[in-house]
């Protein structure tokens, strides 16, 4: 892969989607942290798997958000391999955000299950 | 003395870097697309809980709506980024501005997105404390 390297301005907006991805992997894992904590208090069986699924799920995916920031993190501090390390980031963000699609597919199908259990006098409510 | 400044020559993706943007941008896409549903099912059932009275009634149907169409409004922000990376694919020439668009894009798109999900997390150990004190 070609020798490039980002300008100071392009570094500074390189920064700044590693920061803010960096928060939401950290939103992610405090999620996921809560959920797995929450399943040790639900009484049933299936709602405690459910909700311990959730939780190593949304920890997977902290961690998957946490991918790229390694190859952001070289584009600042290292010269020469800038295109090398934005490829591999958005190869890894891109695979984040695959995951994040069937979490979100999963946490559509627990609100649909939720609101018929609400209707059938059951809900978590 | 008269300045000689060049104009910086940017660098021009080649075919298997832009098959990994294409991968991000289409990633982006439907993920935008599944936090919209999200965003619609919060909706529905925030409106259940309204209906119903349940999780204690007040705040709790409202708070779920105005969450789900925060999310839905997030959605749409992930979608801004495509445009400019489809760009690097459609054109010739000046591939790292147009990456460097994206970036700010999804720079953004991120920047709402972690407000959302801090909501989220805050109500979480909200109902976390709550039934533990329960």
């Amino acid at each position: 892969m070609a020798t490039y390297e980002f300008s100071d301005a392009e570094n500074l907006q390189v920064n700044a989607l590693r920061r803010n991805l960096l928060q939401v992997s950290w939103l992610f894992i405090s999620l996921g942290v809560l959920q797995l904590a929450a399943a040790f208090m639900v009484a049933e069986p299936t709602a405690r798997w459910i909700t311990l699924g959730a939780g190593i799920l949304l920890l997977a995916l902290g961690w998957l958000f946490m991918r790229p920031l390694d190859n952001f993190r070289r584009i600042l501090s290292t010269k020469g391999q800038d295109i090398r390390h934005v490829i591999i980031a958005m190869r890894d963000l891109s695979s984040a955000c695959l995951v994040a699609e069937v979490i979100f597919g999963i946490l559509v199908a627990g609100i649909i299950v939720e609101v018929m259990r609400l209707y059938s006098g059951v809900g978590l409510g | 003395m008269q300045s000689t400044t060049q104009p910086r020559v940017e660098h021009e993706f080649d075919f298997d870097e832009e098959e990994i943007i294409v991968g991000l941008s289409e990633s982006l896409y439907r993920f935008a697309i599944m936090c919209g549903v999200v965003g619609i099912a919060l909706v529905g059932l925030g409106a259940a809980v309204i209906a119903l009275g349940a999780y204690g009634g007040g705040l709790a149907g409202p708070g779920i709506v105005a969450l789900g169409l925060v999310a839905a409004a997030g959605a749409l922000l992930f979608i801004r980024p495509r445009a400019s990376f489809d760009q690097i694919l459609m054109t010739q020439g000046r591939d790292i501005t147009k990456l460097i668009q994206g970036m700010r894009s999804l720079s953004a798109a991120l920047g709402t997105f972690r407000w959302i999900l801090g909501i989220f997390v805050l109500i979480r150990a909200g109902s976390f404390l709550l039934a533990r004190m329960g």
